[in-house]
């Protein structure tokens, strides 16, 4: 079976490094970067279940991070972490398309299976549009 | 010091102090959710007990002793804040210009690594005494690595330095891109004139002028100026 593949982007390198290798024990594929052009070839060359991403970063932050991947990929399922997330960042954040926000530190287990919801969500948007693409193309044919 | 002028003063010192606490609070706060990772790891490693396979413990030793390195880097950061909000209790204080620069320099680094900005410490070993507003001078330095900072392009490279003079103390800011002008709506140079008026200094060459890159702050040994014969105190 195929496991939940999870993308981490965080400029805090000891953070990360250290929450992927919690989470790979929890048997997801975890990989991860530090910055946010970095996430956005990751996610370019790869499918993931979902995307956790920091928001004060070096660079491009959290939040242009998210405009790209999503315009790149409107069905990712993004994940805002952050230990300085204010209302204003959550509400921007939420109406962008992020599915959640979490605040630092967050339980594993929580995380976990906020990252198994994801994948869920991420399929089933899969699923409708492959039923979509059948309906239009049945609508084309005229069936 | 008119009235407009004392006002901006309080509001820009305000905002000057707020925006450095924000910064160590957000720092302190990368601390301690590394500690809070890497406890849930050592947890992680013991539960392996509990479904009898072996624990490993060079693995715990390693992970305590990276819990030792983050409580260290809290410790200093805790340090220089504690020493930072404390240079506002006397308006003129005897402190060492050394001290005063290198928590300048330690604030300024999560902008600058925000900004990707590589900053770089010229600060001589020697301490010297300086008889001033120890705030007001971090204030006035770091007004000029932040305009730094924000200009910065290519190079991307901010140098910080002080050297004694024959009346007073040096104090130049460096980048290795061409430091662009002030936005008129800030006017942070014109209040960086203001704080120094105040400090009983001057800046001596500013970015408007060749090559565009540099500051360099003139600051007498004691508030009232200096004669030559001032000897500095030396550590």
């Amino acid at each position: 079976m195929r496991v939940d593949s999870v993308l981490l982007v965080d400029d805090e390198v000891e953070f990360v490094q250290t929450l992927a290798e919690r989470m790979r024990a929890r048997g997801l594929d975890v990989e991860y970067v530090t910055n946010g052009q970095d996430a956005i070839e990751s996610a370019r060359a790869k499918t993931y279940d979902a995307v956790v991403l920091d928001v004060a970063m070096p660079g491009m932050n959290g939040i242009e991070t998210l405009k790209i991947l999503l315009q790149d990929h409107p069905d990712l399922q993004i994940m805002l972490l952050t230990g300085q997330a204010t209302i204003g960042d959550a509400v921007e954040a939420t109406k962008l398309g992020a599915v959640d926000v979490l605040a630092k530190p967050t339980d594993i287990e929580t995380l976990v299976e906020k990252i198994r919801e994801a994948r869920k969500a991420r399929l089933s948007l899969e699923e409708k549009h492959a039923l979509d693409e059948i309906d239009r193309i049945m609508s084309t044919k005229g069936w | 010091m008119s009235g407009s002028q004392s006002r901006r003063k309080r509001n820009e010192s305000l905002a000057f102090f707020g925006t450095m606490i924000a910064g160590q609070s957000h720092e302190l706060t990368n601390v301690l959710n590394i500690i809070s990772e890497l406890a849930g790891l050592q947890h992680d490693l013991l539960k392996a007990g509990d479904d009898d396979r072996p624990v490993d413990l060079s693995r715990l030793q390693e992970v305590a002793s990276r819990i030792k390195n983050q409580v260290d880097r809290g410790e200093t950061i805790i340090r220089n804040t504690n020493q930072f909000a404390h240079s506002v209790d006397l308006p003129v204080a005897v402190f060492d210009l050394k001290e005063a620069i290198d928590r300048v320099l330690f604030l300024a680094e999560r902008s600058a690594r925000l900004a990707q900005v590589e900053l770089i410490s010229r600060v001589p070993e020697e301490s010297m005494a300086l008889e001033n507003n120890p705030f007001s001078l971090q204030q006035a330095v770091f007004i000029c690595i932040d305009l730094a900072l924000r200009s910065a392009t290519d190079e991307r490279r901010v140098t910080v330095g002080y050297s004694l003079g024959e009346d007073g103390a040096e104090i130049r800011i460096v980048s290795a891109d061409t430091v662009s002008h002030d936005d008129p709506v800030t006017d942070k140079l014109g209040f960086l004139g203001l704080l120094l008026a105040d400090l009983g200094g001057v800046l001596v060459k500013g970015p408007g002028e060749e090559p565009h890159n540099a500051f360099v702050l003139h600051l007498p040994l004691h508030p009232g100026g200096s004669s030559a014969s001032d000897e500095p105190v030396r550590g």
